[in-house]
C-alpha cells in the first residue's frame, strides 16, 4: 500500500469516524393500533364460524383456541375469553369460506380461504370490520393463515 | 458478544475475497460487512452486488436488527430483519473512488414483533466508495425514503422530533471481477 492510499485511507476512515460520532440518525418504526385499546379491553371470540368444504365438526372450536392462543401472545387486548359468560366489552366474530380446487396438471389440491370478522361492542355497535384471502395446500394451513392475519390485524401498538 | 465476532468474522471473509482471482472481465461483484447508523438500535449484517455491465447492477443485503436495550414489548431486544435489493448505476471517478445511484425496496421484517408484521419502503439512494486497495472498498450510502409504510419513519426519534429523513448505511467489502 503506497503513501497516496494510505492517506486516501485516513480521509476516509476519518469521515466515517466523524460521521459516526456526530450521531446516528434516528429511525422510528411504530404501529398505532387498529382500535382503542384502552377503550375495548377484553374481548369475547365466538366460535368461528365455516362456511364450504370443511369436513371436520371439531374445526370451528379448535380456530377459535387458535385466533385466542395468537391473540393472546402480540395483540393490545389485555383479555381474551372464549366464555360467553365472562366479563367483557367487545365481541370478534369471524367467518371463514373454504373452498377447495384440484389441479389437474400439477396433480395438486388447494383451498382457499377468505375471511370475514366483525369486532362490536356489546350494544351490537361495529367497531372494527375486515376480511382477508389466503391459500394453502391443506385447509388447515390456510385457515391458521388467516386467523394470524385477523391476529395481526389487532397488534398491540408499538414505538421503537 | 457473539455480534462482534460475527462482524470481525464478516469484515475477514470479505477482505480475503479482495485476493480472489477475477470471474469475468465484463462483470464485477462483491460482498460487504454493512451497518445501519441509526440512533438506539444496531443493524447489522452482510450485503453483496453484482454488475452485469460497466454502469448498471444490482444489490442486495441482509441485516438483523436489534434495539441496544432490553424491551419488555419485545421480551428482548431482537426486532427482524432487514432485506434489501437495488439497482444500481455505477459510476467511476478516476480509478479508485466510485459514486453509485440507485433504487429498489427495503424491507423491514419484524418478526421480533410479530411474525406478520414488517414494513418496506422505496429508497432513492446515492452511494460514495472508496478503493484502498484494487479489490478492497468502503462506502457510505445514503437512502431517501420516496415512499414507506405507515410507522416507517427516517429521521423521527422516540418523541417525534423530526431530523434529517436519511437512512445511512456504510461498510467495508470485497470486490472480485
Amino acid at each position: 500500500m503506497n503513501g497516496r492510499f494510505t492517506m486516501r485511507l485516513g480521509r476516509v476512515a476519518t469521515a466515517l469516524a466523524a460521521l459516526m460520532l456526530s450521531g446516528c440518525l434516528p429511525l422510528t418504526l411504530s404501529h398505532e393500533g387498529a382500535i382503542d385499546f384502552s377503550r375495548h379491553r377484553v374481548v369475547y371470540i365466538q366460535p368461528v364460524a365455516t362456511v364450504g368444504d370443511l369436513l371436520d365438526t371439531g374445526y370451528s372450536t379448535g380456530l377459535q383456541a387458535y385466533l385466542a392462543d395468537e391473540l393472546r401472545t402480540n395483540s393490545g387486548f389485555v383479555g381474551i375469553t372464549l366464555d360467553p359468560r365472562g366479563t367483557y366489552d367487545c365481541v370478534l366474530s369471524v367467518e371463514l369460506f373454504i373452498e377447495s380446487d384440484y389441479d389437474y396438471d400439477d396433480r395438486e389440491e388447494e383451498w382457499d380461504v377468505e375471511a370475514e370478522w366483525t369486532l362490536r361492542t356489546l350494544d351490537g355497535e361495529t367497531i372494527d370490520v375486515g376480511s382477508v384471502h389466503e391459500d394453502a395446500a391443506d385447509e388447515g394451513a390456510a385457515a391458521e393463515e388467516a386467523m394470524d392475519a385477523i391476529a395481526n390485524r389487532y397488534l398491540a401498538p408499538y414505538r421503537f | 458478544m457473539p455480534s462482534t465476532r460475527s462482524a470481525l468474522a464478516l469484515a475477514l471473509l470479505t477482505a480475503s475475497l479482495a485476493h480472489a482471482p477475477p470471474a469475468s472481465a465484463d462483470t464485477r461483484a462483491g460482498l460487504e460487512a454493512e451497518g445501519l447508523l441509526v440512533q438506539d438500535k444496531v443493524i447489522a449484517g452482510i450485503s453483496g452486488y453484482v454488475f452485469f455491465t460497466e454502469t448498471f447492477g444490482i444489490d442486495g443485503g441482509f441485516q438483523l436488527m436489534f434495539l441496544d436495550e432490553e424491551s419488555r414489548r419485545l421480551d428482548g431486544t431482537f426486532l427482524g430483519g432487514l432485506l434489501t435489493l437495488h439497482l444500481v448505476a455505477g459510476f467511476p471517478i478516476g480509478d479508485q473512488a466510485m459514486i453509485r445511484v440507485g433504487t429498489g425496496i427495503d424491507y423491514y421484517g419484524l418478526w421480533g414483533i410479530d411474525d406478520e408484521e414488517s414494513k418496506a419502503a422505496m429508497p432513492l439512494l446515492a452511494e460514495a466508495r472508496v478503493y484502498v486497495t484494487e479489490g478492497l472498498s468502503v462506502f457510505v450510502q445514503p437512502r431517501y425514503y420516496l415512499f414507506s409504510s405507515d410507522g416507517l419513519e427516517p429521521g423521527v426519534d422516540f418523541d417525534g422530533d423530526k431530523t434529517t429523513p436519511l437512512v445511512i448505511a456504510v461498510g467495508v467489502g470485497g470486490e472480485w471481477r
